[in-house]
C-alpha cells in the first residue's frame, strides 16, 4: 500500500489512461485539496470551486488522453493549467466573482471579538483587493504566491512565457499595493522616516 | 527586509478543505464507468434511448413558440379550399326554388 502512495502522478496517469480506477482515486485523494484551494482562490466561492475541480477530474477521467507525457510537463503543472482554465471561463461568465462568503468563513472564533473584527475586516479588504484584480493577473498572483508554484511552472500553467507572467505579477502587486494603500493598510512612501 | 505587501498577503486566509469532495468526485467518475460499460454490447433500449436523444430540442419552450408563430403566419397566408368556399359561399348555398320538384316533397 505505502509503495502505492508513493507512485508518481505520472506514473498514475499512465494507469489512469488504462482506465484504471483506483489510479484516479489515488490521483484524485491526492490533489483534491490543493485544487480546490487554487478553484476557491480564483473564485471566491465554495460551491464553484467544488464544481471547477470535479469537472476537471471528470474530464480528466473521461478524457486521460488530453495530458500527453511526451511533453514532458508535470501532471500537478498541466492540472493547474486545466483548473486554472476553467476557473477562468466562470469568472468571465460571472463578472462579478467576489461575495461575502470569505469573508464570513475567516473569523476564528477562539480570538475576542475586537481582534476577530479588525483581522475580518483586513482580510476583507485583502481577498476584495485580490478579487478585484483582472483574471490573468489574479491567476499569475496564486500561483506564483499561495500555490508555491515556479515562474517557470505558473508561466506553463497559464500558457504564456515567463517575461508575460513577470509582468502579470508586477502589475498585480501594483494594482493591490495602491489599493491597499488607499485602504490604509499599507503606509505611503512619504510615511517612512 | 520582508516587503510590507507580501506580508499583508500571507495574512490571506487559507481555504478550508472540503473533505467529501475527493469522495464525491470518485463517486461521479464511477457512475461515468457505469454508463460506458452499459454502452459496451449491443441494447436495443439503449439504441432508442440514442436515437431518441438525437431529436431533443436543446430549447423546447423556444422551438415551440417558434414554431407556433411560424404556423399562425402560414395559416394567415396559405390559401385552402375552404377560403374558396368563404369567398363562394353565397353561391354554394344557393337554393333555386324554381326547381319544380314535383310531388314527392
Amino acid at each position: 500500500m505505502a509503495d502505492a502512495e508513493e507512485e508518481s502522478d505520472e506514473r498514475l496517469m499512465v494507469r489512469v489512461r488504462e482506465q484504471d480506477h483506483q489510479a484516479f482515486a489515488m490521483l484524485v485523494r491526492r490533489h483534491t485539496d490543493r485544487f480546490y484551494a487554487t478553484a476557491f482562490r480564483m473564485c471566491g466561492q465554495q460551491e464553484e470551486a467544488e464544481d471547477i475541480v470535479q469537472e476537471a477530474f471528470l474530464k480528466l477521467w473521461d478524457r486521460p488522453e488530453s495530458w500527453d507525457a511526451s511533453k514532458g510537463a508535470k501532471f500537478t503543472t498541466w492540472f493547474y493549467r486545466v483548473v486554472t482554465n476553467q476557473a477562468l471561463d466562470r469568472l468571465r461568465k460571472r463578472k462579478n466573482s467576489y461575495g461575502t462568503e470569505v469573508v464570513e468563513r475567516l473569523v476564528d472564533p477562539s480570538k475576542d471579538q475586537q481582534r476577530e473584527m479588525e483581522d475580518s475586516q483586513e482580510q476583507k479588504y485583502i481577498e476584495a483587493a485580490i478579487q478585484a484584480l483582472p483574471e490573468r493577473q489574479k491567476a499569475a498572483l496564486n500561483l506564483c504566491f499561495y500555490e508555491g508554484l515556479s515562474n517557470k511552472e505558473a508561466a506553463e500553467a497559464l500558457g504564456v512565457g515567463i517575461k508575460a507572467l513577470e509582468s502579470l505579477l508586477m502589475r498585480a502587486k501594483a494594482g493591490l499595493r495602491d489599493e491597499l494603500t488607499r485602504r490604509g493598510l499599507i503606509r505611503r512612501k512619504e510615511d517612512y522616516g | 527586509m520582508v516587503d510590507e505587501l507580501d506580508e499583508l498577503l500571507t495574512k490571506r486566509a487559507e481555504p478550508q478543505a472540503r473533505s467529501h469532495l475527493a469522495e464525491k468526485i470518485i463517486a461521479a467518475s464511477l457512475e461515468g464507468r457505469g454508463q460506458k460499460s452499459k454502452a459496451g454490447g449491443f441494447d436495443l433500449a439503449g439504441w432508442f434511448g440514442a436515437l431518441a436523444d438525437e431529436f431533443l430540442l436543446p430549447r423546447p419552450a423556444l422551438a415551440m413558440a417558434v414554431f407556433l408563430v411560424l404556423g399562425l403566419f402560414a395559416g394567415m397566408n396559405i390559401e385552402t379550399p375552404t377560403d374558396e368556399v368563404g369567398e363562394d359561399l353565397v353561391s354554394y348555398l344557393f337554393v333555386d326554388e324554381s326547381f319544380d320538384t314535383g310531388d314527392w316533397l
